[in-house]
C-alpha cells in the first residue's frame, strides 16, 4: 500500500511538469512581449529595461521556465501587477468562494447521485426507475449556464426569493458568525443546484450501470443462498463491489467541477477563481493565468491521487499488487 | 426411506419480449435423507433453474414460480414467507456453485464471507463465528486455515476457493446441499479431491445431495439416482445403475452413448445429431421430437404422460406407453 | 439420417436467423423507441439550420437601426423577435446553430482522428510508443479544461478554427483511452496471431483487422462527444470566449440574459438558444446510449 502511494506520488510528477510545460509554452506565443502586458505605457525606455531586467524577462524562455518551478517549489508564483500582490496572495482571496462552492456540490452529487443510482437500479425499468432516468439525462443534458439563468429568473428576478449575486451580503454590518454563515449558505443555494446538477446526474448514471453490472455477479446469488437480507445483499455485497468504479468517477469530476464553478461564478457573480482568471486573461495578467492554473492542476492531479488511494482501499486487489 | 424434499409439477418460466421460456416445465421428483440425486442433462435444459428454485432463489421478475409444490419436509418453499425462506437459505438448504473464481465475493476477506451465515443462522459473535470459520476451512482441508481466514479470495487458487465455498455451504450443517456443477470449473485431479471431499463431508454432516452436472462420470461416481432433463422436461429417472445399465428414453441413451468408454476402442463417439432447441421456440409435444431418430407422429402433438417401470424407473417417452413399441 | 434431421431442424426454425453484426445493430437500435426518436429530431433540427438560413429573407449581421426594427417582440414578420440592433431572432437562431453543430462535428471529427491514430499507436505497438503516449494522454487529461480553454483564447484570439483546435487537442485523450483499451483486448484474441502467423504486416493489420472492431465504440464515442461538445463550446461562447461576436452561436446569444430586462421580461433572447442547446445535447445523449445499447447488448441485459 505504502508503495503503491509512493509510486503514484512519482507518476505525478513528470505529469505536473508536462502540464507546466505547456502552459509556459502557451503563455510564451502570447502576442507582445510580457513586460509590455505589465507596465505602465508612459514609462520611459530606461524604467522598462530595468523592469525587465529585474524580471530577468531577458533571459531565454527555458531559463525562466526552471528558475520558474524553484521558485514555486518555494511557495513564491510570481507578483500580480494589476493587484499589487503576489500572485499567491490574490489567488487565497479568490479561492475560498470556488473551493466552498466545488465542495458544496460534490457533497450534494455524491449523497444524492450515488443513493439515487442504487434505488434506480434495483428497480430496473420500474417508474421509478424510468423516471430517475429521464431526469439523470435532462441533469447531464442542460447547459449549466442556461438553467443558472433560468433558476435565476424564477427565483431571484420574478420571485425574489434567493440573491440575485455575489457570495455575501454587503449592507450585513458587522454580522456575527451565524449570521454570516446563513447569509453565505442562502447565497449558495442557487448556485450549488446548478453546479451540483451535472455531476449529481453522472453519479447517478454511473452508479446505476455500475450496480446492474455488479448485481448480475455470481458473488450476489451467493449471497442471496445464504439467507442474507435483501438490503445486507445490496448495500454491503454489491455496493461494497459497484463503490470500485464510481470512486473513479470522483477522481474525474473534480476537474469537471472546477471548470464548471467558473461558469457558476461568472453567473451568479461569485468572486472566486473563474472570475479573476477572466479578469486576468482582460488584463493579460500572465503571472497570475499561470499560477491560477498550476494550481488548478495540481488540485486535479491532487484529486486523482485521492481517488487512486481510495480505489486502492476498497479493491483489494490492487492494494496487494 | 424417509423424503426430505419433494417437488411436485414445478413451472418456473421466464417472461421475456422475445416470449416464455419455460426453464422447469412441470418439474417433480423427490430426493430422500441421506441421499445423493443427480439432475443431468445438457447445458439449458433447465437443471439450474430446477435446482436454483428449491431455495426460490430464481430472479423475479423476469422469472415466474407459476405452478407446483417443493417439500422440504413438508413445508412448501414456495409459499413461505420472504422471511422464512431466508431463514431456510443457507441454514436448511445451501448451494456451491459452478464458478468459484466468481462466486465468492472479490472484496470481502474468506473468513468473513463463512462467518456471515454463521452469525444469521446461528446467532454466533463475530469472534465465535471466526473461530468456526477456521475450523471449517481445516475442515474442508485447506492448509494453514489461520492464514486462509484473512486472506481475499483473489490469493486462492480455483480449487482452494472451491474448497472455501463448501466450507461455507457446509458451515450451518445445512439438510440439503445443492451443488450446481462444483466440479466443472476445475483441473481433473482437484475435481476427484473435491469430490471426496463432499462425499465425506456429507457422510460427517448426514446431508443430501442435489447434484447438477452434464458429467456422466461424476454422476457415476456420486449419486445414488439420476434425473435426465431435456428441455425443461423431466424425461427419465432411475437409480445410477439402472440409467447406465437400462438406459429407456432416446435422448439417455444418445446422452450416455455419447460418454466416451475406455474398454471399447471406438474411432468416433457417438453424437446426438442436432442442437437443444430455442427454449422461446419449442416444437409442440415432446422436445426431443425434432432430434429423436424414433419420432412418430403423436410425438409432435403432445408430450407423453410418465410411465414407471420396474417400480421406480421413471419414463416419458411413447415408446413406452400404451401402444408404443417397446411396451 | 444426422444430415437429414439437421436439415429438418432448420425446416422448423429452430436455428435463429443469421444477420451481420452491423445488421445486428441497426436492428437492435431500430427498437430503442427513445433513440429513433432522437435521431429524427436531430435530423429536423439540422434539417432547419441548413434551411432557414438560406430561405430567410433577412440577412444574419445586417443591422437595421430603425426604432421600428428594433427590439421588436415576436409578430408575424419576425417570429421570435429581433435584437437590439434590429437582427431577426429567427433567422439568427438557425444560423447560431449551423455554427454550434459545425463547430461540434469538426471538434469531434479532429479529436477521433487525433485519439484514434495516437490510441492505435499505444495499443497496438506497447512498449515505450505506448508510455509515452499514455503520458501524453494523462497531462491532456489533467488540464482544468475551463480555465485552459479561457487561457488559450486570450492569448491566441478566439477565431472558430482556433475553438476548433483547442477543444479537439484537449479531448483526444479518452478516444485514445478507449480505443488503446480495445486493441489491447482484441490482441490478446486468436484471430490476430493468426494474422500474425500468416505474415500479415503491421500497417495492414491495424487498419484492415483492428479498426472495424473498435469503430464501434468510436461511434458511441463520438456521439456523445458531440453532445459534450456542444456544451463545451456554448459555455465558452456564454462567457465570450469561443465564438464571438456577430457571428452567432447558441452560447453567445444567451449573453443578452445578462441584462435583468431580457431575463424578466424579454423570453425570445435567450430562451430559445437554450432549449435548442438543450434539445440537441439530449439527443445526442439518448442516441449515443442507444447506439451503446445496440453495439453491446449485454450492457442492458
Amino acid at each position: 500500500m505504502k508503495n503503491y502511494i509512493i509510486r503514484r506520488i512519482l507518476q505525478m510528477i513528470p505529469v505536473m511538469l508536462g502540464i507546466l510545460l505547456i502552459l509556459f509554452i502557451i503563455l510564451e506565443m502570447a502576442p507582445g512581449t510580457p513586460a509590455s502586458n505589465m507596465m505602465n505605457p508612459k514609462a520611459t525606455p530606461e524604467q522598462k529595461a530595468e523592469l525587465i531586467e529585474k524580471l530577468g524577462l531577458n533571459r531565454p524562455w527555458h531559463e525562466r521556465f526552471i528558475s520558474w518551478i524553484g521558485e514555486a517549489l518555494k511557495g513564491n508564483l510570481g507578483y500580480s501587477i494589476t493587484h499589487k500582490k503576489p500572485v499567491t496572495a490574490v489567488m487565497k482571496d479568490y479561492m475560498g468562494a470556488t473551493l466552498l462552492l466545488s465542495i458544496v456540490s460534490l457533497a450534494i452529487s455524491v449523497l444524492l447521485g450515488v443513493p439515487i443510482g442504487i434505488i434506480s437500479a434495483t428497480k430496473q425499468y420500474s417508474f421509478a426507475d424510468n423516471a430517475l432516468t429521464v431526469f439523470s439525462l435532462i441533469g447531464i443534458s442542460i447547459p449549466s449556464f442556461f438553467f443558472g439563468l433560468l433558476l435565476l429568473k424564477n427565483f431571484a428576478v420574478d420571485v425574489q426569493l434567493f440573491p440575485l449575486f455575489g457570495l455575501e451580503n454587503p449592507l450585513l454590518f458587522n454580522p456575527t458568525f451565524w449570521e454570516k454563515f446563513k447569509d453565505i449558505s442562502w447565497h449558495l443555494v442557487l448556485p450549488s443546484i446548478v453546479l451540483g446538477l451535472g455531476s449529481t446526474a453522472s453519479f447517478m448514471r454511473y452508479t446505476r450501470s455500475s450496480m446492474l453490472e455488479v448485481i448480475k455477479q455470481d458473488y450476489i446469488r451467493t449471497a442471496r443462498a445464504k439467507g442474507l437480507k435483501e438490503k445486507v445483499v445490496i448495500y454491503r455485497h454489491a455496493f461494497r463491489n459497484a463503490a470500485i468504479p464510481i470512486i473513479t468517477l470522483l477522481g474525474f469530476q473534480i476537474p469537471a467541477l472546477l471548470s464548471g464553478a467558473v461558469i457558476t461564478e461568472s453567473i451568479f457573480g461569485l468572486p472566486g477563481l473563474g472570475k479573476i482568471t477572466i479578469e486576468a486573461t482582460l488584463t493579460r495578467n500572465y503571472p497570475l493565468i499561470l499560477g491560477i492554473n498550476a494550481m488548478l492542476a495540481f488540485l486535479t492531479l491532487l484529486g486523482a491521487l485521492v481517488a487512486d488511494i481510495l480505489y486502492a482501499v476498497a479493491d483489494p486487489r490492487i492494494r496487494y499488487d | 426411506m424417509e423424503k426430505l424434499l419433494e417437488v411436485k409439477n414445478l413451472k418456473t418460466y421466464f417472461y421475456s419480449e422475445r416470449g416464455v421460456v419455460k426453464a422447469a416445465d412441470d418439474v417433480s421428483f423427490y430426493v430422500n435423507k441421506g441421499e445423493t440425486l443427480g439432475i443431468v442433462g445438457e447445458s439449458g435444459c433447465g437443471k439450474s433453474i430446477t435446482s436454483m428454485s428449491i431455495a426460490r432463489l430464481v430472479e423475479t421478475p423476469p422469472g415466474k414460480y407459476v405452478g407446483g409444490e417443493i417439500l422440504l419436509n413438508g413445508e412448501d418453499m414456495l409459499k413461505v414467507s420472504d422471511e422464512r425462506i431466508r431463514q431456510i437459505r443457507g441454514n436448511d438448504i445451501s448451494y456451491i456453485f459452478q464458478e468459484p473464481m466468481t462466486s465468492l465475493n472479490p472484496v470481502f476477506k474468506i473468513g468473513r464471507q463463512i462467518s456471515e451465515s454463521l452469525m444469521l443462522h446461528r446467532g454466533m459473535s463475530q469472534k465465535e463465528a471466526y473461530k468456526e470459520s477456521i475450523k471449517m476451512l481445516e475442515l474442508v482441508k485447506i492448509p494453514n486455515p489461520e492464514r486462509v481466514v484473512d486472506d481475499y479470495p483473489f490469493a486462492l487458487s480455483g480449487g482452494m476457493r472451491q474448497r472455501a465455498m463448501i466450507a461455507m455451504a457446509l458451515a450451518c450443517e445445512p439438510k440439503l446441499l445443492v451443488a450446481d456443477e462444483p466440479t466443472t470449473a476445475l483441473d481433473v485431479t482437484i475435481q476427484a479431491q473435491v469430490l471426496d471431499l463432499m462425499n465425506e463431508l456429507k457422510e460427517k454432516i448426514d446431508a443430501s445431495i442435489m447434484f447438477i452436472t452434464h458429467d456422466l462420470g461424476v454422476i457415476s461416481e456420486m449419486c445414488d439416482r439420476v434425473m435426465v432433463m431435456y428441455a425443461g422436461k423431466v424425461v427419465e429417472v432411475a437409480t445410477t445403475e439402472d440409467i447406465f445399465k437400462n438406459p429407456r428414453h432416446p435422448y439417455t441413451i444418445g446422452l450416455i452413448a455419447s460418454k466416451p468408454d475406455m474398454s471399447t476402442k471406438s474411432s468416433r463417439l457417438h453424437v446426438i445429431p442436432g442442437n437443444v432447441p430455442d427454449l422461446n421456440n419449442l416444437p409442440a409435444g415432446c422436445p426431443f421430437s425434432t432430434r429423436c431418430s424414433h419420432v412418430m407422429d403423436k410425438c409432435k402433438t403432445a408430450f407423453p404422460e410418465e410411465v414407471v417401470l420396474d417400480g421406480q424407473h421413471r419414463i416419458a417417452c411413447y415408446l413406452y406407453t400404451e401402444g408404443g413399441s417397446k411396451q | 439420417m444426422t444430415n437429414s434431421s439437421i436439415y429438418e431442424n432448420k425446416k422448423t426454425g429452430n436455428v435463429r436467423k443469421e444477420r451481420s453484426y452491423w445488421g445486428d445493430v441497426v436492428h437492435r437500435l431500430r427498437k430503442n423507441r427513445m433513440a429513433m426518436v432522437s435521431l429524427v429530431v436531430l435530423v429536423i433540427i439540422i434539417g432547419l439550420c441548413v434551411i432557414i438560413p438560406a430561405v430567410s429573407p433577412y440577412s444574419i449581421e445586417g443591422t437595421n437601426m430603425e426604432k421600428q426594427y428594433r427590439d421588436q417582440a415576436p409578430s408575424s414578420t419576425h417570429l421570435l423577435g429581433t435584437d437590439k440592433i434590429g437582427r431577426d431572432l429567427f433567422t439568427r437562431l438557425f444560423y447560431a446553430g449551423r455554427i454550434s453543430l459545425g463547430v461540434a462535428l469538426a471538434v469531434v471529427a479532429l479529436e477521433c482522428t487525433i485519439g484514434i491514430v495516437l490510441g492505435s499507436l499505444a495499443g497496438f505497438y506497447g512498449g515505450i510508443i505506448d508510455t509515452i503516449v499514455m503520458r501524453v494522454a494523462d497531462v491532456f487529461l489533467s488540464f482544468p479544461f475551463m480555465m485552459i480553454c479561457i487561457t488559450i483564447s486570450s492569448v491566441l484570439g478566439n477565431s472558430i478554427p482556433t475553438l476548433i483546435l483547442v477543444l479537439a487537442l484537449l479531448s483526444w485523450p479518452s478516444i485514445a483511452r478507449i480505443v488503446r483499451g480495445q486493441i489491447l483486448t482484441l490482441r490478446e484474441m486468436e484471430y490476430m496471431e493468426a494474422c500474425e502467423a500468416l505474415g500479415i504486416s503491421d500497417v495492414k493489420r491495424i487498419f484492415k483487422h483492428l479498426l472495424p472492431n473498435v469503430l464501434a465504440y468510436v461511434i458511441v464515442y463520438a456521439t456523445l462527444g458531440m453532445a459534450s461538445v456542444i456544451l463545451t463550446e456554448t459555455s465558452l461562447s456564454f462567457l465570450g470566449l469561443g465564438v464571438s461576436p456577430p457571428t452567432p452561436s447558441w452560447g453567445n446569444m444567451i449573453q443578452e440574459a445578462r441584462d435583468i430586462i431580457v431575463i424578466k421580461s424579454k423570453w425570445w433572447y435567450w430562451i430559445p438558444p437554450g432549449i435548442s442547446i438543450f434539445v440537441s445535447v439530449m439527443c445526442f445523449n439518448i442516441l449515443g446510449d442507444g447506439l451503446r445499447d445496440a453495439i453491446d447488448p449485454k450492457m442492458k441485459r
